[in-house]
């Protein structure tokens, strides 16, 4: 995994400032009502064959971006540049050509293969979409991606309700890279499967990852197999990045103090590591009435009063790590 | 077995199996299963999903749907009853009195139709005859005990107010009220953050430690167990294939399974293959005879296609079922 040649050409993917307001109504004709910011002013960016991870509990704002990303919503302010081409500029058939390039992997496989459709129509589907090849093409095509995937020709008269959640998992995938996209959203892939198969399905998107150059966002909140797969890590907390750097400088000496606990707060699989920090007290406070400066002050263990008037931004806390703490500026 | 009171373990399960009927027969979620839990212990079930231990919390509490399933056979002794022999009306006396349980889901687990207070409170009114303003005043005590702010306003509200993790709260408010001697809870944080999961693990442990009541904690995450069980079961396919103190079960796993869990997990440095096990759980309809686990076993031999093996001592407490322990006569 060799990650300077990746960061050292130009990013394949750029987000600057996205931010996505959800207005909740209650106004009088719609205005004036609450809004929910899932996502405010977010920014990063990413090479090819690079993993960068995005990590937060619920309600962070992590999948919102990555649907953003792939303009799946409509963002209220900011930019996405593939490969330096404003991604939300482009036309419709613009996009249609640019959404071969950009493919995702869903959280539920249950939810995300449409259980009407055999699986040849489903995996072939992209190919006819996006009018590539021809009949036998798209056969030829088909049996390759199911053989990268681990799984026989067998399934393909087979609907999804016949398989195991495992299995469907790399349908899904063989069906994201049916169009041999650059750039794969995977939002929480393994997080549905039993612990022995969500190492067979990690194992596989690293291979893939290899075999096809591809750049994965990976959205999860399962910190462990984050560390195991990414190169890049941002948390996120309440529609913030509040930490982004190399994973190792991330995980080994985390600047902020809302990713050093929930990196304390990951049961460790060996009974005699002993928890010493004390958990997080209270809940994710409501993303409707953020409170003026910091937003995890009202859970910080080492809030200061500054904390509460100035919204502290992204700073450099070493090489390619950046932390929005005001205790670090 | 000695009878000896004074070492009498709180719950004994022995040969507990639990079938359901399908339409290629009945097939057993768990198979003939024992297991122990002395009081102030807490007793890990680990497996995957489809190994039988929700099913065997379940059976010990007698709410396995019948149909399609049934106890088949076994017995539960709980402090000397033997809870399979027992009406439903005589088990009630026990469920959410002396034994307790929460569940995974903290919404679908609580009614939504009534409030906090109501809910909490009917365990109370119902077991110890308080009347409903004491049982109030019972409630803003226990919402207290489990951490949850402004506990007179909370129990007026209705769980749609509440986020998961104070819903979870209200919900170990409810299996505690009665004070139990002993509490299932089924996959208690699964559905939670991690932050939050260490709040709730933590109040868990508190309660232990306060109450001395025992704990049956089944979880599929191996993180959890490590912090909060003293014993673990490891189950596969409705049979527990190995049993240990925490510390042996991390330390000196014995059965290919055990081992290949501990081994897929994502470790602390990054990169590389993570070693997976191959295959997938068997449904319990294809089951082969034999051992269950043998065909994701990479120590699999001839042995392994006969009868099925025992659970074996592999050690001080320390039980596996695997032909690796054991010397087969060939």
């Amino acid at each position: 995994m060799s990650l300077n040649a990746a960061t050292a050409t130009a990013p394949l993917l750029r987000v600057e400032g996205l931010v996505k307001h959800f207005p909740l109504g209650g106004g009088l004709f719609g205005r004036g009502g609450k809004v929910l910011k899932a996502v405010d002013n977010v920014s990063f960016s990413m090479g090819a064959g690079e993993v960068l991870s995005l990590v937060g509990e619920s309600g962070c704002g992590k999948s919102t971006t990555g649907r953003l990303i792939l303009r799946l919503l409509a963002p209220t302010e900011g930019q996405v540049f593939y490969n330096d081409e404003d991604v939300f500029a482009a036309s419709r058939a613009r996009m249609k050509a640019l959404r071969q390039e950009m493919q995702v992997v869903f959280q539920d496989p249950y939810a995300s293969l449409n259980p009407r459709m055999r699986i040849g129509t489903i995996l072939e589907e992209p190919l006819v979409v996006h009018n590539q090849g021809d009949r036998q093409y798209r056969r030829q095509r088909v049996q390759e991606m199911l053989d990268k995937v681990g799984l026989n020709e067998a399934v393909l008269d087979r609907y999804p309700h016949e398989f195991s959640g495992g299995q469907r998992q790399r349908i899904s995938i063989a069906r994201a890279l049916m169009l041999s996209p650059r750039l794969v959203v995977a939002d929480e892939p393994v997080s549905s499967l039993d612990v022995s198969i969500q190492a067979q399905v990690i194992n596989l998107i690293q291979e893939l990852r290899e075999a096809e150059g591809l750049s994965i966002l990976f959205i999860a909140h399962d910190l462990n197999m984050v560390r195991h797969i990414s190169h890049r890590v941002a948390v996120m907390y309440l529609g913030r990045i509040v930490e982004l750097g190399d994973v190792q400088s991330v995980f080994d000496h985390p600047a902020h103090p809302y990713t050093r606990a929930l990196l304390a707060a990951v049961p460790v699989p060996d009974p005699e590591v002993s928890r010493d920090v004390p958990p997080l007290k209270g809940d994710l406070p409501s993303p409707v009435d953020l409170p003026a400066g910091c937003r995890f002050q009202s859970r910080c263990p080492e809030v200061v009063d500054a904390c509460r008037q100035q919204d502290p931004l992204l700073t450099r806390v070493g090489p390619g790590h950046q932390a929005a703490c005001l205790l670090l500026e | 077995m000695t009878d000896d009171t004074s070492h009498r373990p709180l719950l004994d399960v022995r040969g507990l199996t639990t079938t359901f009927a399908t339409s290629d027969g009945p097939v057993a979620a768990v198979d003939a299963i024992d297991f122990s839990v002395d009081r102030g212990q807490v007793l890990g079930i680990v497996g995957e999903s489809g190994c039988g231990k929700s099913v065997t919390s379940l059976s010990v509490l007698g709410l396995v749907p019948n149909p399609p399933g049934l106890v088949a056979s076994g017995q539960v002794w709980f402090d000397g009853t033997d809870l399979t022999t027992l009406s439903e009306c005589q088990m009630r006396a026990y469920r959410g009195n002396r034994i307790s349980m929460i569940f995974q889901e903290p919404m679908t687990a609580l009614n939504p139709v009534f409030t906090i207070g109501d809910q909490i409170g009917e365990g109370l009114r119902l077991h110890r005859g308080l009347s409903k303003k004491a049982a109030n005043q019972a409630a803003v005590e226990l919402l207290t005990q489990v951490g949850i702010p402004s506990p007179e306003r909370r129990i007026k509200e209705y769980p749609h107010q509440l986020s998961g993790g104070m819903r979870q709260r209200v919900m170990i408010a409810m299996a505690i009220a009665c004070e139990p001697d002993l509490l299932f809870a089924d996959e208690p944080t699964t559905a939670l953050d991690v932050t939050i999961q260490a709040q709730i693990l933590d109040l868990l442990a508190e309660l232990k430690h306060r109450t001395g009541m025992a704990l049956v904690l089944i979880s599929h995450d191996l993180g959890v167990i490590a912090q909060v069980a003293d014993r673990v079961a490891v189950m596969y396919a409705g049979r527990i294939v190995e049993e240990a103190t925490t510390r042996d079960l991390f330390k000196s796993p014995a059965h290919p399974y055990t081992r290949g869990l501990l081994a897929s997990l994502p470790g602390t440095r990054s990169g590389g293959r993570l070693a997976a096990i191959p295959g997938q759980v068997p449904t319990l309809a294809e089951l082969q005879p034999g051992c269950k686990f043998k065909d994701r076993c990479g120590d699999v031999m001839a042995a392994c296609d006969g009868p099925e093996p025992a659970l074996v001592q592999v050690g001080e407490g320390h039980k596996a079922r695997c032909f690796l322990h054991e010397p087969v006569a060939i």
